[in-house]
């Protein structure tokens, strides 16, 4: 049980942040910290995604040898798809970030319960 | 196509801000009594919400980490990740895509669909945020002189700046174009040369960087890379799925590496630039 | 390889180059026109390519680039696809024709440009998400779609759109982080990106018995996750508001069109990833089908409850997607093909109330509460017509496309003995809650005529858009059958 879990110490690491980000996203009422708690969620599929490119004993994947020996780099796909990820994260979080300053810029505030309070007493 | 009741309300006239509900509260008059009623009922709800939320977590964690235990394990060769497209991607890539970086081949040919997906998405969020932030009427000016505040160029900062600046943007430039045959490529090399231009604009102030890097620039530099990218990568579809022969993919890994670092410093520097001011 | 073959890749691309453009044009109508052209060149394009492939009855692999499966991006063609992504870009041009009034009221000049990316970019989502043959595209394209939409929800820049932007926003984020998460734990067992290839791995995965948990956690993540974006059941709060707040044409491109590109992509999941024997051994179809259910109860009620016209019919869309879960969830052929049959009479009707409601309103001077628009149909009197084709649609009246959807539900539930029961017993109790919102609504706007507020001019554009959506409502209710055959065969050549 013990080497199981030493064994797959990334995944269950990754599985942990992963709910942590989930939980807090749907938990916070502060709207920069739920911004927040998106990219530790998005940092832990990364890490998820990263581990399972990894084989122990080869080195990166930039070609030193024109690709004649195909055991001496770990598996590229993974590093190509958390690039993606990274970018789109990014995107997301400027996109939520412009519109968080765009809430505090008319309502004043950025807490999500006071803010709904503020959208019930308006009518709306 | 807002009410003037708002308007009222963003100036202040109207009492629908924190404070004065506060105030309500304590004058314990029977029609703010409802409210306060209100006001628990919204925070049972939101204990309730809470609670179940943290059910829910915990579930998620105790079934996800027992399932994932039977996961292939970290670092083995034996992995199913581990497969023909991996050995064709390494073994094959110098020949067919000319890149030494396998990441790079990787991204921008055989899976260059997503990339292209992914640089549209940059090009979306700063279409967003020039939505929220471009201060194109007194609305958003106004509401922006609350919250945006640019920062002074203080004498260690632009000192400094002064002496990081260049060997920033050579450092960029040098992992930009060399993102085929060593570590880097677009997205790093963009953004560092992003990262430049900010620490550019933050030194000499972003008068200093509207001298050149104006919006009819910004706009230039964001069409014109990811305009090379769509019509190569559709040239290039069009070529691959009708069978028919040409040399594209030898060199479309360093023409779209360099289309995506415009990109992407073209973002950078619009993010923060929208941020600050408003405006480029 | 036929020309048409490369349309569907010509339609992707025609929107995402022309969205890249239209950010830096300066002239709001240029950009305006440039969108509409552009959707209904997607739509002749999508039509041309489903008249050939409907005629060779294949389904067929793209490869994006040289290198085929397993190495390259690929999307996947069929009679499903074609059918579907022709009415959505019928429906998406319908729809920016019917707003257009609204759309250059509600949206600054300057950026109506910025406006029109989204626009087009929701439609290239869209199209992605219907065609594509791989589990990270899937992905990158889930993102664009939810970036896009927030856009559109923005785009009428006020306080409330800002807060169910920002609401709409964090909702979808938790569905795509989760979308990300299956998507790797699956790329982890079997080791591959394309669907084709990743079914062979399941599928051998599903005989020798291995990774059965992993393999159910993964569906079942997938499921919630485009149930989260699709406004399924218990994850439809954010809904009402994102769609009940915007302006017209996002309004009804939202929930005529979003919601179901999530919808197409569960149903490629479900058919092409995982099969649907596997989906019914793991019972992920039953929850779907138990949620979908809920879903149709619920919306309706609280649509009965909403006095703002807008609210109540994007609660009503809640009702509706409801049926189209509940036709995955029978997870069979004939289900599946009834829920398309569904996607495309609501994307229709849909579109065509919103677009209704937004003329109406502009008689009253954008008061959209029901009580304002009472006897308002005699001032637009097309827009009364279209409403009432719409909401006669939505209850299930004979000749009407959502007729035709309940009656394939119907029929598709005869072959299940435990689900027949309940799925007849929620539809009879459905349809008498549609009729009791949507008939008091039509009776209102055609009671005693009131002066109107504001009068208001002919709109040509609206008034193109209101007959062809009705003319689309009762081509789909009267020539059913041709229809079902297509999307029958395309189900089956998934």
């Amino acid at each position: 049980m013990l080497e199981l879990i030493v064994d797959n110490r990334y995944t269950l690491t990754a599985v942990i942040l992963f709910v942590v980000g989930l939980g807090n996203m749907m938990l916070h009422p502060n709207l920069i910290k739920k911004v927040v708690a998106f990219n530790i969620m998005d940092a832990a599929t990364f890490l998820l995604l990263a581990s399972r490119g990894f084989i122990e004993g080869r080195t990166a994947a930039i070609l030193t040898d024109g690709g004649a020996n195909v055991a001496l780099y770990v598996n590229p796909i993974p590093a190509g798809l958390v690039l993606t990820g990274i970018v789109v994260s990014v995107s997301v979080s400027a996109f939520s970030l412009a519109l968080i300053q765009r809430i505090y810029g008319s309502y004043g505030t950025i807490d999500m319960n006071e803010l709904l309070e503020i959208m019930k007493k308006k009518g709306e | 196509m807002i009410d003037k009741s708002f308007l009222r309300w963003l100036d202040g006239e109207e009492g629908y801000g924190l404070n004065t509900e506060l105030k309500d509260n304590k004058v314990n008059s029977p029609a703010k009594k409802s409210k306060a009623d209100e006001k628990e009922q919204l925070s049972r709800f939101n204990k309730i919400y809470g609670g179940l939320a943290v059910a829910i977590s915990v579930l998620m964690v105790v079934i996800l980490c027992v399932s994932i235990i039977t996961f292939p394990t970290y670092g083995s060769v034996s992995n199913p990740a581990n497969n023909e497209v991996v050995e064709r991607y390494v073994g094959s890539a110098h020949d067919e895509t000319g890149a030494e970086n396998v990441i790079a081949g990787m991204i921008l040919n055989y899976r260059g669909f997503d990339t292209f997906g992914e640089s549209c998405v940059l090009f979306l969020a700063v279409c967003c945020v020039m939505q929220l932030l471009w201060a194109t009427d007194d609305k958003i000016k106004a509401e922006g002189e609350k919250s945006k505040r640019e920062a002074k160029p203080d004498l260690i900062l632009s000192t400094c700046g002064k002496l990081i600046v260049p060997f920033v943007l050579v450092f960029g430039i040098c992992i930009l174009f060399n993102g085929h045959i060593s570590p880097g490529g677009g997205f790093s090399g963009g953004s560092v040369l992003g990262a430049s231009v900010i620490l550019f604009a933050v030194t000499y102030g972003s008068k200093a960087t509207g001298r050149f890097f104006t919006k009819r620039v910004f706009n230039i530099i964001r069409i014109s890379g990811l305009m090379i990218y769509a019509i190569m990568f559709g040239v290039y579809i069009y070529q691959g799925a009708n069978g028919i022969q040409s040399d594209l993919a030898h060199y479309i890994v360093l023409v779209i590496d360099l289309a995506v670092g415009l990109v992407v410093m073209s973002t950078m520097y619009g993010f923060y630039s929208f941020y600050t001011k408003g405006d480029l | 390889m036929p020309l048409s073959y490369n349309f569907p890749f010509i339609c992707i691309f025609l929107c995402m180059v022309s969205a890249i453009l239209l950010s830096v044009v300066r002239g709001a109508k240029l950009s305006y026109y440039v969108t509409l052209a552009v959707a209904i060149a997607c739509t002749v394009l999508s039509v041309i390519f489903l008249f050939d492939i409907v005629r060779d009855d294949v389904s067929f692999a793209f490869t994006m680039g040289k290198f085929p499966a397993p190495f390259g991006n690929e999307i996947a063609g069929g009679p499903l696809q074609a059918m579907m992504c022709s009415v959505f870009c019928g429906v998406m041009a319908m729809a920016l024709l019917g707003g257009k009034k609204e759309l250059f009221e509600d949206v600054d000049e300057k950026k109506m440009g910025l406006a029109c990316v989204m626009f087009n970019m929701v439609l290239a989502s869209i199209l992605v998400l219907s065609y594509t043959n791989d589990a990270f595209t899937s992905y990158v394209f889930i993102e664009i779609s939810t970036i896009a939409a927030c856009a559109l929800v923005m785009i009428k820049d006020s306080g409330p759109t800002l807060m169910a932007t920002i609401r709409y926003l964090f909702m979808s984020l938790l569905g795509s982080g989760m979308f990300l998460f299956s998507v790797i734990l699956l790329y982890g067992i079997t080791g591959h990106l394309l669907m084709p290839q990743i079914s062979e791995k399941v599928a051998e995965l599903m005989a020798m018995g291995d990774q059965r948990m992993l393999l159910a956690l993964c569906l079942g993540m997938m499921a919630a996750s485009l149930g989260v974006k699709a406004a399924m059941f218990p994850f439809h709060r954010w809904l009402p508001d994102a769609h009940g707040t915007a302006t017209t044409t996002s309004s009804a491109v939202l929930s005529g069109l979003v919601l179901k590109g999530y919808c197409m992509l569960m149903i490629l999941f479900f058919c092409r990833v995982f099969t649907l024997e596997t989906v019914r051994e793991f019972h992920i179809n039953d929850v779907v089908f138990v949620l979908g259910l809920a879903g149709m109860i619920v919306g309706s009620v609280c649509a009965m409850r909403e006095t703002h016209a807008k609210r109540m019919l994007a609660y009503s869309s809640v009702a509706q997607l409801g049926y189209v879960f509940m036709g995955i969830g029978l997870g069979t052929v004939a289900g599946i093909a009834a829920a398309c049959f569904q996607m495309l009479a609501h994307a229709c009707t849909k579109s065509l109330l919103f677009v209704s409601v937004g003329r109406l309103s502009s008689t009253t001077g954008h008061d959209k509460q029901l009580a304002a628009l009472r006897g308002s149909a005699w001032n637009a009197p097309l827009a009364g017509v279209g409403f009432a084709v719409g909401a006669l649609s939505m209850v299930g009246i004979p000749l009407f496309g959502g007729f035709a959807a309940k009656v394939f539900f119907a029929s598709a539930s005869i072959a299940d003995a435990e689900k027949i029961v309940l799925t007849l017993a929620v539809l009879a109790v459905s349809s008498i809650l549609n009729a009791l919102y949507y008939i008091p609504a039509l009776i209102g706007i055609w009671s005693h005529k009131r002066p109107a507020v504001h009068e208001a001019e002919w709109d040509v554009a609206c008034a193109i858009a209101i007959t062809v959506l009705c003319l689309g409502i009762f081509a789909l209710g009267i020539g059913f059958s041709p229809v079902m055959d297509i999307l029958v065969r395309g189900v089956e050549l998934l």
